[in-house]
């Protein structure tokens, strides 16, 4: 991290001014405290049988037998799984078309900013009312607009939510985030050296040369750090499954959070309910390992 | 020629399919309930607040935005009162451990709610906390903190070290050169990471769902029990989303540009 390094005399002429730790103890004290803590006791129960509906029970020690009956539970391995196909889909299909509408913003002028509006929207909206929006006006099977679309053109009703519900969630998370996406590869196309753009024209290269040679490589570590920021995000999306499906039908979109969700509130299963939750936090942290890998192999590269 | 055209027609539909479904949860907010379902779309009917007034009338509308607001003004107050001195400390005085301080405070931001609502939702009923806006401000204020040490260290170092020297040579209380100086020089950039709190903390879900019930739940608590609204209730939800959903959106339009540049810029240096 180079970015915190400033003219060193001068940085030591002014520590010795410094406000001490007392500027930042309460922020680091305050995160121990609000998310470490928490991390280090659910860990703590993810080892314990606990039902809250059976307080006679007790609680007990039980070391990885929570982790054990979860590997074995149907409903907690579509919840892996679909919290995988979730993440993966929604990055990669943000990427692909955040690049391809980076790419026309970037190329014209006129009414440049109220089409950058337009499409920036879908992200500031509340993630409870994005999926609303969707299961009612646009693929209510009697009163959605899809429907009536396709029966202009005598093609029979469909029911999204009901035939292809993951599909579905992907569908909406994926127009909430591409704007995201957007902005970051925008930023980074604003920033591409147009010196290069001349040379590489210069030297006879074609447009797609250009974008192959020049801009891809200049976009690299944007597009890391945009999919890296997504797939932390996303990994423990909750809202638009909740709304959407509540992870139905039959459990056929729940993911690890709706899951962990379930087990805590509707099952009252502490000990379950906090190994779903180290098993995310697991699964984030691989994710995060992974993928800062890549970024730093990108930012030294470039 | 031809290809800019194509192009600008191929930004200017995209952008309006895009921003569809937003435009007609508009349409639909002052449409009555019979029109706001008629198929084929009915797109000729007189416009009528109705709606809105009903959500603030009937509805429960503004008992859940003032939890929405009173979260949000607690959560962010708190996030700066104890990020803001940790950014100036960070940004001018870095120690040896700035970095270690700065990562674990992201990685804090980065972990899954998940991983840690078991034992904040148990403390939480033991403790009195559950569906209180007192709970749900001080997990929200965690959610903030890392992002003000982030973008403010970020922000206070736009401003030139000799100033800053300058000062501290001079009067050598810190607290009031960060409330003369620093303040005063960063306004755009506290401007636009308040911003950014306030939407992110405005439309949070899953802490919001899990630890508020009936009386302090925020807004989007509220809207996701529309979830089985069945055709009957359309234009009045319209109402209550747009209601939600617009003041925030239009903040959010007065200040992508700035956090933009901002965080471009911050990931750069």
């Amino acid at each position: 991290m180079t970015a915190i390094a400033v003219t060193g005399s001068q940085t030591a002429r002014l520590r010795r001014l410094a406000p001490g730790t007392l500027a930042t103890a309460p922020s680091v004290i305050y995160l121990v405290l609000v998310t470490q803590l928490p991390f280090v006791v659910t860990v703590y129960l993810s080892l314990h049988q606990w039902n809250l509906l059976h307080p006679e029970r007790g609680v007990s020690f039980v070391g990885l037998s929570n982790y054990l009956s979860l590997a074995v539970d149907p409903v907690f391995q579509i919840a892996v799984l679909n919290t995988v196909i979730f993440t993966t889909e929604a990055v990669a299909a943000t990427t692909i078309i955040g690049l391809g509408l980076a790419l026309l913003l970037h190329h014209i002028s006129f009414l440049r900013g109220l089409l950058y509006l337009f499409l920036l929207s879908p992200f500031l909206v509340m993630e409870t009312v994005a999926p609303l929006l969707w299961k009612t006006y646009l693929l209510n099977p009697v009163y959605g607009l899809l429907n009536w679309f396709l029966s202009l053109f005598g093609i029979a009703g469909l029911d999204p939510l009901g035939q292809a519900p993951a599909l579905t969630v992907m569908t909406i998370v994926t127009w909430q985030w591409t704007p995201f996406m957007m902005l970051i590869l925008l930023a980074g196309l604003q920033s591409r050296p147009e010196e290069l753009v001349e040379a590489a024209r210069v030297e006879g290269a074609r447009s797609f040369g250009v974008f192959r040679n020049v801009t891809l490589p200049h976009l690299r570590p944007f597009f890391a750090v945009g999919m890296l920021v997504e797939a932390i995000l996303l990994l423990p999306l909750f809202g638009p499954i909740y709304v959407a499906t509540y992870g139905g039908p039959g459990f056929r979109t729940a993911n690890l959070t709706f899951d962990a969700y379930r087990l805590l509130t509707q099952q009252y299963e502490v000990g379950k309910a906090a190994a779903c939750g180290v098993v995310t936090a697991a699964l984030t942290m691989a994710v995060t390992v992974i993928l800062l890998r890549r970024v730093r192999l990108d930012v030294q590269r470039s | 020629m031809i290809l800019s055209a194509l192009a600008w027609s191929a930004t200017a539909v995209l952008a309006l399919v895009m921003f569809f479904p937003i435009a007609w949860m508009v349409i639909t907010s002052t449409k009555s309930e019979t029109d706001a379902i008629a198929i084929p779309p009915n797109l000729w009917f007189v416009p009528s607040l109705a709606k809105f007034e009903a959500a603030f009338i009937d509805g429960d509308y503004l008992r859940f935005f003032d939890n929405s607001v009173a979260i949000v003004g607690g959560s962010v107050l708190i996030a700066l009162a104890l990020g803001l001195p940790a950014a100036y400390s960070l940004a001018y005085f870095p120690g040896k451990r700035a970095n270690d301080i700065l990562l674990f405070a992201l990685s804090t931001r980065f972990m899954p709610g998940v991983a840690v609502i078991v034992p904040l939702f148990l403390l939480y009923s033991k403790a009195g906390l559950i569906d209180t806006r007192a709970g749900l401000i001080l997990i929200d204020a965690a959610l903030n903190l890392p992002l003000v040490l982030w973008l403010m260290r970020r922000f206070f170092r736009d401003i030139p070290l000799e100033i800053i020297e300058a000062a501290l040579i001079e009067c050598r209380s810190h607290w009031r050169i960060f409330w003369r100086v620093v303040v005063p020089l960063s306004v755009p950039g506290l401007g636009a990471t308040i911003f950014l709190l306030i939407i992110l903390t405005w439309n949070e879900f899953f802490f919001a769902v899990n630890v508020t019930g009936q009386s302090a739940a925020p807004l989007p608590v509220y809207m996701a029990a529309f979830m089985t609204t069945e055709g009957q209730t359309w234009a009045q939800m319209s109402a209550a989303a747009t209601l939600a959903t617009l003041p925030i959106m239009i903040l959010g339009w007065l200040t992508s540009r700035s956090l933009v540049r901002g965080l471009a810029a911050g990931a750069s240096r």
